[in-house]
């Protein structure tokens, strides 16, 4: 073999030793960056008349169960549902699935919030054939308001962020209407260190300065809670402009519930895929 | 066209071979994880994580490199050696394919022997026209 072969082979051996040594450390770190868990079941419906709007339908998949519901309805007539009134509410998915929630009213013209249900059947996607929210109003037992209201699939963006050893995933966002997302990160026992934490979602607030932001959604909580991902909030934004903003999290890490030194960072949130 | 002319021509050639390697063997993990498309998985390996995007450039650097002692070993030894490293290689692809490994580097290692065993294809039948 010729003595620059020789060199050039060694030279090769070197940089591919210290490439599968470098490839070998940052190993842990590309896997939990790269195969994050993405929920991918998720939907999310608006509709509206003259007299109430509902937002914020939801249909995911958790495990083998569907989640549904969790939509927040408001009144645009004033009175038009008043204190001890029964507000009945069926979300059609065709005319062969449908899921019906019952809300008592606590005061008069209260923003209504459905809560969310679990079934053990999911609905595929191409079982929503024009769903149709029907809506009454019971008072004194008497039925008196009914109406149909055309729900419509939202456009959801999937935001995500991560810094070296933190992840935020599965936010999802419409143009009026976010969930805030699961968190998790790669440093074992992160509970022991921090038992409380809070996550913050800030968002660009053009108005007031560039780069100044106002918070939006806030999680807070236990850190093992928040880390086996059972803290989730929807929040909205009747302007609609949701989609056009950037969205930071501030991560606060505390180890006592009044800790005045807390671990903070941020992490940006970047748009993944669209689902319809 | 003398041989240090070709230069980089070939490592243009090797560059592109082992790219591919890389980028074909990303695209089908994240696809078959995230159940994405082609677009979204590309979206996934060069935008969405620095992280992921280092590891890609890393990966396809290793193919490169593997591919580059392979040629030489290969041009040096061609004598002796002849068709035995095919042989060689197909049982790697078989012993790569049987390990617990990522599916990534399974499907990095077999691509990039598949390439390996072509290019010594090429050498032979080059040898014997």
């Amino acid at each position: 073999m010729k003595n620059e072969i020789k060199k050039q082979l060694l030279l090769s051996v070197i940089v591919l030793c210290v490439l599968i040594v470098t490839l070998f450390i940052w190993y842990d770190n590309f896997i939990f960056h790269t195969y994050v868990n993405t929920n991918t079941y998720q939907y999310c419906f608006k509709g509206e008349n003259s007299d109430f709007q509902i937002n914020g339908y939801e249909f995911y998949q958790v495990d083998n169960t569907l989640q549904t519901g969790n939509a927040r309805i408001l009144s645009y007539q004033s009175d038009l549902w008043l204190e001890n009134d029964i507000v009945d509410i069926i979300f059609y998915v065709n005319d062969s699935i449908s899921y019906e929630d019952t809300v008592n009213v606590s005061y008069d013209n209260e923003v209504l919030n459905t809560s969310l249900n679990e079934y053990d059947d999911i609905v595929s996607t191409s079982e929503f054939d024009n769903p149709y929210i029907h809506l009454s109003i019971i008072r004194d037992d008497k039925n008196i308001y009914e109406n149909d209201i055309n729900m419509t699939s939202q456009e959801i963006i999937t935001l995500t962020g991560a810094n070296k050893d933190y992840t935020i995933n599965n936010v999802y966002t419409t143009s009026s209407w976010l969930k805030t997302g699961d968190f998790s990160c790669k440093i074992d026992h992160l509970e022991e260190t921090y038992p409380y934490m809070s996550i913050d979602y800030m968002i660009a607030n053009e108005e007031v300065e560039l780069n100044e932001y106002e918070r939006f959604a806030y999680i807070s909580g236990d850190t093992q809670d928040i880390l086996n991902n059972n803290e989730h909030q929807c929040v909205y934004d009747d302007t609609g402009s949701l989609l056009d903003k950037d969205i930071i999290c501030v991560v606060t890490l505390m180890k006592s519930e009044e800790d005045n030194d807390p671990y903070t960072f941020t992490i940006t949130l970047k748009a993944v895929e669209a689902y319809e | 066209m003398n041989k240090k002319d070709c230069i980089p021509n070939y490592i243009l050639r090797n560059a592109l071979l082992t790219f591919i390697a890389a980028f074909i063997s990303f695209m089908i993990s994240i696809m078959s994880f995230y159940q994405c498309s082609i677009v979204e998985s590309i979206q996934h390996i060069f935008f969405i994580d620095i992280y992921t995007t280092l590891y890609f450039l890393l990966i396809w650097l290793l193919n490169y490199m593997i591919f580059e002692i392979s040629k030489i070993i290969y041009d040096e030894y061609r004598q002796i050696l002849s068709y035995k490293p095919i042989i060689l290689f197909i049982l790697m692809i078989v012993i790569i394919y049987i390990l617990p490994l990522l599916d990534l580097f399974q499907y990095d290692f077999i691509i990039l022997c598949l390439f390996i065993i072509l290019r010594i294809i090429k050498e032979m039948l080059k040898k014997t026209y």
